[in-house]
């Protein structure tokens, strides 16, 4: 199979202490790809069944230039929602520190030409099934308003203050050809 | 093609295993590898990849599946042959006209919601999914399987993005894939398992 889906960088939480994780620190991503897939499978400490993920990219953690919107559902219910112009955009769907021991929710980023000089957009689509009724899926899509290329990735819990052992974070890379 | 062993009969006599990956070494370039491939030849009861290697990090299934059952089905999917009722469901679809939210706990398979068009559609037709599974090694989670899904049917069909847990921690050796109430998957149906590499 030719060479176009391959690794970039992964990280595994050593212990219940991360709270950020940098995805091509000090802007290391390689420039070299179509576009980037980064799939992660995380539970934070929240005291909730669930927490959302927070993801920034370049390390700019100031101004107004990420936006969202979402749909997800509990299991009976859906419902949708959205931010505009902030600096913490939610998207996707982690375990939370009260659902069932060893779950960790399960939620995949694609974010096409990420090298171009348009604004950048993502898509995801997370999984935190509990087994009863929770906060279990989320579709989402983000696009942060910059002609800068990615060349780093930042997450981290919205609500929870670090990461729980075992979580991990595999970035791969995409060519066309 | 991923390798789970390389069997030294198969090498110096040339017979050939049961297994694709007993069989040859292959150089493997990238981290998205193709391990198997299940084609049906004819009506089959079900699709079940077994001895799945563990060189990888994460699993994908990539399913073109349709059911010979009158008007559609759903399809199961079970883990390690676990009949158990240790699964749990979560659907979020659409069929063009209303949402639909389901969820289901303590069920007996993670499945595709009404996802498979079977006996009573447009000849030809095949639902197309798409599963991922983060992590199926890992023995201290339970796994966590997200599949996007549908079909159209120039006038029925649905979209899904569907959630499953497995509640074990076990390490996924083999997956098994079936019509939840027709009795086969009809010819030509199709279902790829790729290995992702962490």
């Amino acid at each position: 199979m030719a060479n176009t889906y391959k690794l970039i960088q992964s990280f595994t939480v050593p212990n219940s202490t991360t709270y950020t994780v940098d995805i091509g620190s000090g802007g290391t991503i390689p420039q070299t790809y179509t576009d980037l897939i980064l799939h992660i499978n995380t539970r934070s400490n929240r005291a909730a069944l669930n927490d959302d993920i927070v993801l920034r990219i370049n390390g700019v953690t100031t101004g107004t230039i990420y936006g969202n919107r979402r749909a997800y559902v509990n299991g009976t219910g859906t419902g949708t929602d959205a931010q505009a112009g902030v600096n913490s955009p939610y998207i996707g769907t982690a375990g939370g520190g009260s659902t069932t021991a060893n779950m960790f929710g399960a939620t995949t980023y694609y974010f096409p030409s990420y090298t171009g000089s348009l604004n950048k957009i993502m898509n995801s689509k997370g999984s935190s099934t509990d087994i009863g009724a929770d906060l279990s899926q989320t579709m989402g899509y983000w696009t942060a308003a910059t002609s800068s290329p990615i060349t780093s990735i930042t997450i981290f819990p919205q609500n929870g203050t670090y990461w729980a052992q075992g979580s991990n974070f595999y970035l791969y890379g995409i060519k066309n050809s | 093609m991923g390798i789970r062993s390389l069997k030294t009969a198969s090498i110096s006599t040339g017979v050939k295993r049961s297994k694709v990956w007993d069989q040859s070494a292959v150089v493997l370039l990238g981290s998205f590898d193709s391990i198997a491939t299940a084609t049906l030849s004819s009506s089959q009861s079900a699709i079940t990849f077994s001895s799945i290697p563990s060189t990888y990090k994460h699993l994908q299934l990539r399913m073109l599946l349709r059911a010979d059952r009158s008007g559609g089905d759903d399809i199961m999917i079970k883990f390690n042959g676990d009949s158990g009722a240790n699964y749990v469901n979560h659907v979020m679809g659409g069929d063009g006209a209303s949402p639909f939210p389901y969820g289901q706990t303590g069920n007996n398979f993670i499945y595709a919601y009404q996802g498979v068009p079977g006996a009573g559609t447009t000849s030809g037709l095949f639902y197309g999914g798409i599963l991922d599974i983060l992590d199926y090694q890992n023995t201290n989670k339970n796994k966590v399987t997200r599949n996007i899904q549908g079909y159209d049917n120039n006038g029925g069909g649905n979209i899904e993005l569907t959630s499953g847990l497995w509640q074990s921690t076990a390490a996924i050796s083999s997956i098994s894939v079936a019509p939840r109430y027709g009795t086969n998957f009809v010819q030509y149906s199709q279902i790829a398992l790729y290995g992702i590499k962490g």
